[in-house]
């Protein structure tokens, strides 16, 4: 009887409580390279004719955006991605477009095509936060000023750092009458800026590679 | 060496009592899922991550009524696939996660009551809530839907003690569509072991 009670009390309980805390934290892992969470994004405009398109140019610098506006004055000039990271841009587009059966020619040369690529880079910070925030309340609050965390450690700061690679096929001769340049087709490429130079270089081929392959009806 | 021969002894004791007529049962189960219909169309792949408790009190030597609580995760990571929706296309690794808290009532008919192994068929109805989680890329959605399903379950209880046995079930999970999910269904097997009270 003792046996009975302590197979009921204790060892179904316990039983009960180790099977469904081993099958609910058997939580299937998630990415582990960075490559993994890549992705590539293609949108188009499905009325334009790209087959009767045949020329194309790309500029020499891709620009990095890094605010909302810009000043719209003449001399503006941005800031541009570095020439390593640029030149792997560029060379996939131009591959790619060559591939495509599309001819490069100058700015000069009134392209059919000028695609634009740029550069955005997004932080996202999680328990941390500028300090400022709080200047137009805290009494005597003034430069220099910060917080820290008196014998404990403070909140993790972790970050997340991703990079989006945009590129935008426009079509020069097509102006509407508001001065509007249409984009008709449109690559995105999102992915964690994280890893050396070569494994992101090569994971920019291999994403500029994706969006063209994915956009088939670009094919001259 | 006392306690190395007492564990033996309390596993005789375990199976050596005889079988009586028992009041209620509960078992805890090992649960295998093979997803089917719209589910294997989501995943369609089997997971062992899962387990069942099942609570059963006789009424009579051959009916019992009881109820059921689970949990089991499918998983499946998508590779090289284009999603696409009307002109947009979208590329990337896809972790695809849906997991099932089934909760339900049930009733279940043991076709024998003498000896060691007893068959039975049982059918349960009640609500399992569906968790579908896709991320893609540093994106994630995740949705909860509660649906209304029921359950047939095929399976043999083999009692070789007065307090302890094991349970072998296969069960069929139906629930049908609700909260913009459509029905899912998928095949259950469970091991347990089961405590007799």
């Amino acid at each position: 009887m003792v046996l009975k009670q302590m197979i009921n009390k204790i060892y179904a309980p316990f039983t009960v409580l180790v099977i469904a805390t081993v099958s609910i934290s058997c939580f299937p892992s998630g990415p582990e390279y960075f490559d993994e969470l890549d992705i590539v994004y293609t949108n188009y405009d499905d009325s334009y004719d790209f087959q009767s398109k045949n020329t194309f140019t790309v500029p020499t610098r891709v620009i990095k955006i890094d605010q909302e506006y810009v000043p719209g004055d003449p001399d503006f000039e941005p800031d541009f991605v570095s020439p390593e990271y640029a030149e792997a841009i560029l060379f996939s587009i131009r591959s790619n477009m060559a591939n495509l059966g599309y001819t490069e020619v100058e700015t000069e040369e009134n392209p059919d095509l000028i695609i634009l690529p740029a550069v955005f880079q997004t932080d996202e910070l999680y328990f941390y936060y500028d300090w400022w925030y709080w200047n137009w309340f805290y009494p005597g609050w003034g430069p220099g000023w910060g917080w820290y965390y008196p014998g404990y450690y403070p909140p993790q700061v972790s970050r997340i750092r991703t990079g989006t690679v945009i590129m935008q096929m426009t079509d020069p001769k097509n102006q509407s009458a508001s001065d509007k340049i249409p984009v008709v087709w449109t690559g995105v490429i999102n992915g964690l800026l994280e890893g050396n130079e070569a494994t992101t270089t090569s994971r920019i081929r291999t994403t500029i590679n994706q969006a063209f392959d994915q956009s088939p009806y670009l094919g001259n | 060496m006392k306690k190395i021969l007492l564990l033996p002894a309390l596993l005789m004791a375990l199976f050596i009592g005889k079988t009586s007529a028992q009041n209620s049962v509960l078992s805890v189960n090992y649960a295998v899922s093979i997803p089917t219909g719209n589910t294997a169309d989501y995943i369609n792949q089997a997971s062992g991550r899962g387990f069942v408790a099942e609570y059963h009190k006789f009424i009579n030597r051959n009916i019992a009524l009881g109820a059921e609580i689970g949990h089991f995760t499918l998983y499946k990571r998508e590779q090289n696939k284009v999603y696409t929706e009307g002109t947009a296309s979208l590329y990337g690794v896809q972790y695809r996660y849906q997991q099932s808290y089934p909760i339900m009532i049930s009733a279940s008919y043991f076709a024998f009551t003498e000896g060691i192994v007893k068959p039975y068929g049982s059918l349960a109805m009640g609500i399992i809530a569906h968790n579908r989680e896709i991320d893609m890329g540093i994106f994630e959605s995740s949705n909860t839907y509660w649906q209304f399903a029921l359950r047939p379950e095929l399976g043999v209880l083999i009692a070789p003690s007065e307090y302890v046995g094991f349970k072998i079930g296969a069960k069929y999970y139906q629930s049908f569509s609700g909260g913009e999910l459509n029905g899912q269904s998928n095949i259950g097997l469970n091991v347990g072991i089961v405590f007799i009270q």
